[in-house]
C-alpha cells in the first residue's frame, strides 16, 4: 500500500504519530547542578505540574529522552555530564536552562565551562537567572514544536559525521576563522 | 472434537484476559499519575488527549521506538530473559483466577477462568517466587552496582515475605478445605460470609505480603529512586524498561489483588443489580478498590530500608502469622 | 558577639612571650610563629575555652617573602568570644592541626587546593575542588581570574547549524583547561583505598545527592565500611570573583551560593561590608531585612522538609511543601522582582520599599501556615516509618559540634544552642522575640524536629515584625543614602542631581573602604555564614573568605555514616542539609 502511494502519505502519517509519541512523553533526566534545578524542581511541583504534558523526571539516563542542563557546568563536572548525555538512547534532545549552562553566566571564571553546548549539542536554550518555571515550560513547549517541525534525528550521529566529515575536508579552523 | 472446543474456548479466554489486562495495566499508569496528581495538589496528564488519556498511547509509542542499548559489560542472554522472567509470572497468576460463575453457552459450560486447577494457591505462590528471577536476572545481567544491590535487596524481601504469604492464605485453606481458587469463593458463597470476616489477621497479612511482592511502597527499596537511581531496571531503556514497571507495578499489584478478592472478598459474589453482568463487575469492583488503597499508599508513606522490612517479616509477621494458623486449626477442628 | 578580652589576652601573652596580640577595630588577632602555632591552638582549645573551631583560610601576600599568612576563627562557647590567630607559611608550609580540629582536614585540604600551601601531618593531603592534576593554584594573586584559556573548545551549535548573521552566540573558541574521566578516575582512586567488597559511586550527578556532592562508600553487603566525599562540581571561584569585584557588584553573587537561602546570604554579606564600611541600617530596613530573612528560611526549611521527605519515599509531602513554598516565592518576587536569586539588600539598606499590600499577603501567611505544619506534622512526626528511618540514625555528640566547627540546626539538634541571631544580633534579631529550639540526641529525628520548630519561631518573628512595620510611618527611610558609600535609591537617582553624581561615582570607582579586617556572620538556616573581608583600602576586597556553614556541617559525613547503610546515608545526609552552592563556592 505505502508503495502505490506516491505522493509519501502513509510515510508522513507514521513519521507524524511517531512524533507525536515522541514529544507528548519527553521524559527529562532528573540531574540537577545549581540554582535552576530548584527552578525545575517548581515546575514539577504543583502549580506548574510538568506531568500536564506528559513530562516526568526519571532517574537514569537510559529510560530519559531530555537532558535539562539545570545550572553552571564547571570543569569538573563536564565529562560526567557528557557520559550521561552519551548514555542516553536516541532520539534525545537538550534543553540549556539559564545563563549558567547557555553561555557561562555570570561566572567568567577558571573553573567554569562557558556554554554547555561546547560539549553537548543544544536544542533549546531557555536564558534566565534562573528563569521562571514559566520559562522552562516555554521551553519544553518550543522544543515539542520543533520536534513537530523538524521530525526526529538521529542528533549526535548525524553530527559525529558532520564534523568528521568538516574536519576530512579540512574545514574545521576555517569555518572558525570566520 | 471436545478437545479441540475445549483448546478454542481456553485460548479464546486467555486472549480476553490479556488484552483486558494489559490494557488495564496501561491504563493503570495513567490512573496512576492522575490519582497522584489530585493527591499532590496537582492535575496529573491533561493535555495528551482528552483528560490525558492518551499519555499512556505516547509513552507506549515513544518507548517502542527509543534506541536499543545493551550496556558494553552485560550478560546479554540474562539480559533479555529478565525482561520475560519479569512478565511471564505475573501474567500466568490470571490464569488461575475465576472472574465470575460458570455459564451455559450454546449448550456448553464454561467457566471464566482460564485453568481451574485444585492447586490453584500453590500454583500462586510458584508464580510469585519466580517474579523475582525477573528482578535478580536484571540486576545481575546489568553490569551495574546499582541494580545489583536494587536486585539483592528485592531477593531478601521476596524469600522473608513468601513464608508469610504462605501461612497468612493457609488458614482460608483451612476453612474452605480447597486449594481451588473456584472452590474457595463457593465455599464463601455457601457460608453467606466472606473469610475477612473470620480472618482479618490473615488479610492484614497477605496485604503486606502482596506490597512486598509488588515493590510498592513501603516496600519499594529495590528501586529507592533516592539511593539507587532506579535500582534493579537502571540500565534498561526503551520498552524493556518499560515492562518492569508494567509487570512489578500494575499487573502483579492487579493480580494479587484479585486473589485477595477470591481469597477473602468472597470473589464475584455480591447483589444482582448490574444484570447478567453482576458478579464480573464485583470482581472488578473489588479488585480496584484494593489496587486503589495500594497506589493510595504508595502516595502517603515513605519507605522502609532493607534491614527493617527483613526484620519485620521474620519477627513480627511470620509468628503472627502461624499462631493465626494454629488458631484457626484447632477452631475448625472443634466446630 | 564581642571579640577575646583584655584579661584573656593578658594570660596568653604571659604563657606565650612571642605572641603578639593586637586588637584592630572589629577583632583580636593573635600573630604567632609557626613554630609554636600548634601549642598555642592547644592551649586555646584546652586551656581558654577556644573549643569551637569556625574557620581557616590563608591570605596571599606576593610582596613577603613568606608569602602565605594562615588565618584561624576559633569561637568560645562559654564566654561567647571569637579571635584569630594568624601565623605566617614557612616555606609554604603549615602544619596540620587536624589532629585537635578534625574538620580542619576539608579546610586544609582548600586552602592547598586554592593556594598551594602544604601541611604537614595531612593525613591525606589532596585537592578540595579541582580535580587531581589541576596545575595551578587559583587564588593565587598571580593567577588571573579567567584562568588560562588552554583548549580549544567550540560551540557544538554552531559548528551544526553554522555561523549565522548576527551570530547566535559571541564566545572564545579557546577554552580553560577541562577535566577528562581519566582525571576524575584519578581523584577518585587517590581519594579512596578499596577495604571491602565494592566501591559505590554515589554522584556526583545522582538524583539522591542533593545537586553535585560525590560520595564514596566502600560496602560490604550494604554496610558502609568508610567513604569519602568529593567536592568541587559546583567550585565556581566565588572568592576569586570577589576579590575582582567592587563591593556592591558582589551582591548578587551571594545569592548564587546558597540558592536557597537567597536573602540570608545577602544579609549575611551585607552585615559584614557594613560593618567594614561603617554604615548605619535605618530601622524600617532593619526589619524588612529580618522579616523577609525569616521568610526565606521558612522557605529553605520547606525544601529540605520536601527533598528529605522525598529522599525517604514520601512523596506527596514534597509536593505541599512546594506548594507553600511558591506561597513565599510570591511574596519575595513582589518585592525584589525576582524569585530565586533576588538581590534584594543593598549596603545601607533594602533595594525598594515594601510593595503595596504586602503586609497584607504576609498576614495571611502566618494565618495559613500553622495548619500546614500540621499537616507535615500529621504525615511524618508520628509515622512509624519515618521513626524507624530517622530514630538514632547518626547521633552527633556535643564533643563532636565544636570538634567538626558545626553549626545552625546541626549543632542545635545535639543540644548546644549556637544561634548568631541570639549570640550576636544582626538586623532587627536583638528587638524582637524568639526561642532556639534545642535536641537533646542528637539524631536525625531530632534535627527534624529542630527545623520544624524553628518554621514556628520564624512565624513569631515575621509576626513581631509586620506589627513593627505597620507602626512605621509610609515615608521612614528604607536605606540610608546619606553615607558616601551607599548608593541612592533609584527613584532620588532620577530627581536629584547630588545623588545621581554619588550612584556614578560609586557604579565607575566602588565604594572605598578603609584598610583592615572585619569577620561577620549571619545565621543561616544551613548553619553560619560568615564572610571575613581583609582590606588593604580601595574599592575591592583584597581577599574575601566565605565560611560555609554547609561545607563544616558536611565534613563529619564520613564518621557518622561509618557501620550505617546506603539508606542511612540518604537519612543522614538529608538532615545534614547542605547546598552544593554553599559547600563548592
Amino acid at each position: 500500500m505505502a508503495m502505490l502511494n506516491s505522493n509519501g502519505f502513509v510515510l508522513t502519517t507514521v513519521d507524524e504519530l511517531l512524533s507525536w509519541g515522541r514529544r507528548n512523553a519527553l521524559w527529562p533526566l532528573t540531574i540537577g547542578l545549581a540554582c535552576c534545578a530548584i527552578e525545575m524542581m517548581h515546575t514539577a511541583a504543583s502549580r506548574f505540574d510538568l506531568d500536564r504534558l506528559g513530562v516526568i523526571f526519571r532517574a537514569s539516563p537510559r529510560q530519559a529522552d531530555l537532558l535539562i542542563v539545570a545550572g553552571t557546568v564547571v570543569n569538573k563536572v563536564a565529562p560526567m555530564l557528557k557520559l550521561l548525555w552519551e548514555q542516553m538512547p536516541d532520539p534525545k534532545w537538550c534543553i540549556s536552562m539559564g545563563g549558567c549552562a547557555s553561555a557561562g553566566g555570570p561566572f567568567p571564571t577558571y573553573a567554569t565551562l562557558q556554554g554547555v553546548d561546547r560539549i553537548i549539542p543544544v536544542d533549546v536554550y531557555i536564558p534566565g537567572c534562573p528563569p521562571h518555571p514559566q520559562g522552562l515550560l516555554y521551553g519544553i513547549l518550543q522544543l515539542q514544536k520543533k520536534i513537530k517541525e523538524k521530525g526526529v534525528k538521529k542528533y549526535d550521529k548525524a553530527f559525529e559525521e558532520f564534523r568528521r566529515d568538516l574536519e576530512r575536508q579540512g574545514l574545521i579552523p576555517r569555518e572558525i576563522a570566520v | 472434537m471436545e478437545l479441540w472446543l475445549s483448546i478454542l474456548i481456553t485460548l479464546i479466554k486467555i486472549l480476553v484476559v490479556l488484552g483486558v489486562f494489559l490494557g488495564l495495566g496501561a491504563y493503570l499508569t495513567w490512573f496512576e499519575r492522575k490519582l497522584a496528581g489530585h493527591i499532590q495538589a496537582r492535575m496529573g496528564p491533561k493535555l495528551v488527549g482528552p483528560f490525558g488519556l492518551l499519555q499512556p498511547l505516547a509513552d507506549g509509542i515513544k518507548l517502542l521506538t527509543k534506541e536499543s542499548i545493551v550496556p558494553q559489560n552485560a550478560d546479554k542472554p540474562v539480559y533479555y530473559l529478565a525482561v520475560v522472567m519479569a512478565l511471564a509470572p505475573s501474567l500466568l497468576l490470571f490464569s488461575v483466577i475465576p472472574f465470575g460463575p460458570s455459564f451455559k453457552l450454546f449448550g456448553y459450560e464454561i467457566k471464566p477462568i482460564i485453568s481451574d486447577v485444585n492447586i490453584a494457591l500453590l500454583l500462586v505462590f510458584a508464580f510469585g517466587s519466580l517474579a523475582v528471577y525477573g528482578t535478580i536476572f536484571s540486576g545481575w545481567a546489568s553490569n551495574s552496582k546499582y541494580a545489583f544491590i536494587g536486585s539483592l535487596r528485592k531477593s531478601a524481601v521476596i524469600i522473608s515475605y513468601e513464608v508469610v504469604l504462605g501461612f497468612s492464605v493457609l488458614g482460608v485453606i483451612l476453612l474452605a478445605g480447597t486449594m481451588s481458587t473456584t472452590g474457595i469463593v463457593q465455599a464463601q458463597i455457601e457460608r453467606g460470609v466472606w473469610f475477612i470476616v473470620h480472618q482479618p489477621v490473615a488479610f492484614v497479612l497477605y496485604l503486606f505480603c502482596m506490597l512486598a511482592e509488588s515493590g510498592r511502597v513501603p516496600f519499594d527499596i529495590q528501586e529507592a529512586e533516592a539511593e539507587l537511581v532506579t535500582g534493579y531496571n537502571v540500565e534498561y531503556g526503551g520498552m524493556r524498561f518499560g515492562v518492569f514497571p508494567l509487570a512489578e507495578w500494575y499487573l502483579n499489584v492487579m493480580a494479587l489483588s484479585a486473589i485477595a478478592v477470591v481469597l477473602f472478598f468472597g470473589g464475584w459474589s455480591g447483589p444482582p443489580i448490574f444484570g447478567p453482568l453482576s458478579p464480573y463487575l464485583w470482581f472488578l469492583i473489588k479488585m480496584f478498590a484494593l489496587v486503589f488503597f495500594v497506589l493510595w499508599l504508595h502516595w502517603t508513606l515513605p519507605r522502609f530500608q532493607a534491614r527493617d522490612i527483613t526484620e519485620i517479616g521474620w519477627k513480627i509477621m511470620l509468628p503472627i502469622s502461624i499462631v493465626n494458623v494454629v488458631v484457626t486449626a484447632i477452631v475448625a477442628y472443634i466446630m | 558577639m564581642p571579640w577575646m578580652n583584655r584579661a584573656t589576652a593578658d594570660r596568653i601573652k604571659f604563657e606565650f612571650k612571642d605572641v603578639e596580640i593586637e586588637f584592630t577595630k572589629h577583632t583580636t588577632n593573635l600573630h604567632v610563629k609557626q613554630e609554636r602555632l600548634i601549642d598555642l591552638l592547644k592551649h586555646l582549645k584546652e586551656r581558654e575555652g577556644y573549643r569551637h573551631f569556625i574557620d581557616h583560610t590563608c591570605i596571599d601576600f606576593p610582596e613577603k617573602r613568606e608569602r602565605f599568612q594562615g588565618i584561624y576563627i576559633l569561637y568560645n562557647p562559654d564566654t561567647n568570644e571569637r579571635v584569630i590567630v594568624k601565623t605566617w607559611a614557612k616555606d609554604g608550609k603549615l602544619p596540620s592541626i587536624e589532629k585537635l580540629w578534625p574538620c580542619a582536614k576539608w579546610a586544609e585540604r582548600e586552602a592547598y587546593d586554592m593556594f598551594g600551601v602544604e601541611y604537614e601531618g595531612h593525613e591525606n593531603l589532596r585537592r578540595m575542588f579541582m580535580w587531581e592534576g589541576y596545575p595551578y593554584h587559583p587564588l593565587r594573586k598571580d593567577f588571573p581570574l579567567e584562568g588560562f584559556p588552554e583548549v580549544e573548545l567550540p560551540s557544538l551549535t554552531e559548528l551544526y547549524a553554522g555561523r549565522t548573521e548576527p551570530p547566535s552566540h559571541d564566545y572564545e573558541v579557546m577554552h580553560t583547561r577541562i577535566a577528562t574521566l581519566e582525571d576524575l578516575e584519578r581523584t577518585e582512586k587517590s581519594r579512596l583505598q578499596k577495604k571491602a567488597q565494592l566501591v559505590l559511586n554515589w554522584g556526583p550527578l545522582h538524583p539522591g545527592t542533593h545537586g553535585t556532592i560525590w560520595f564514596l562508600f566502600d560496602l560490604d553487603g550494604e554496610r558502609v565500611v568508610q567513604s569519602d566525599i568529593i567536592l568541587g562540581q559546583l567550585h565556581r571561584g566565588m572568592e576569586k570573583i570577589a576579590e575582582n569585584l567592587y563591593y556592591f557588584q558582589f551582591l548578587p553573587y551571594t545569592d548564587r551560593m546558597d540558592y536557597i537561602s537567597a536573602i540570608c546570604n545577602e544579609l549575611s554579606y551585607v552585615t559584614a561590608v557594613e560593618k567594614l564600611l561603617g554604615v548605619e541600617v535605618p530601622e524600617k530596613a532593619r526589619y524588612i531585612r529580618t522579616m523577609f530573612a525569616e521568610l526565606q528560611r521558612i522557605n529553605s526549611h520547606l525544601l529540605w522538609l520536601g527533598t528529605g521527605a522525598l529522599d525517604l519515599g514520601a512523596l506527596t509531602v514534597f509536593l505541599y511543601a512546594f506548594r507553600e513554598r511558591e506561597k513565599i516565592m510570591d511574596i519575595i518576587e513582589g518585592n525584589a522582582g525576582f524569585r530565586l536569586t533576588s538581590a534584594f539588600l543593598r549596603i545601607g539598606g533594602v533595594h525598594y520599599d515594601l510593595a503595596e499590600g504586602t503586609l497584607d499577603v504576609v498576614k495571611a501567611f502566618i494565618k495559613d501556615f500553622p495548619n500546614r505544619l500540621k499537616e507535615y506534622h500529621n504525615l511524618l512526626t508520628r509515622n512509624r516509618i519515618w521513626l524507624r528511618r530517622t530514630k538514632d540514625i547518626g547521633v552527633i555528640s556535643r564533643e563532636d559540634v565544636f570538634n567538626y566547627g558545626l553549626t545552625g540546626p546541626v549543632a542545635r539538634g545535639s543540644g548546644v544552642p549556637y544561634d548568631i541571631r541570639k549570640l550576636e544580633p544582626y538586623a532587627a534579631y536583638d528587638e524582637v522575640e524568639f526561642d532556639i529550639p534545642v535536641g537533646e540526641v542528637g539524631d536525625v529525628y531530632d534535627r527534624y524536629l529542630v527545623r520544624m520548630e524553628e518554621m514556628v519561631q520564624s512565624l513569631r518573628i515575621i509576626e513581631q515584625c509586620v506589627a513593627k512595620l505597620e507602626k512605621l510611618p509610609k515615608s521612614a527611610p528604607y536605606i540610608n543614602k546619606e553615607h558616601p558609600a551607599v548608593m541612592a535609591p533609584k527613584e532620588d537617582v532620577f530627581m536629584a542631581l547630588e545623588d545621581m553624581v554619588k550612584n556614578f561615582r560609586i557604579v565607575v570607582h566602588g565604594e572605598s573602604a578603609p584598610p583592615g579586617e572585619v569577620y561577620a556572620s549571619g545565621e543561616n538556616p544551613r548553619g553560619e555564614l560568615g564572610f571575613y573581608i581583609y582590606s588593604k583600602g580601595g574599592s575591592k576586597p583584597y581577599r574575601l573568605r566565605i565560611r560555609s556553614g554547609a561545607f563544616y556541617n558536611l565534613s563529619i559525613f564520613p564518621k557518622l555514616i561509618k557501620d550505617g547503610t546506603i539508606a542511612d546515608a540518604i537519612a543522614l545526609l538529608g538532615s545534614l542539609d547542605p547546598v552544593v552552592g554553599e559547600t563548592d563556592r
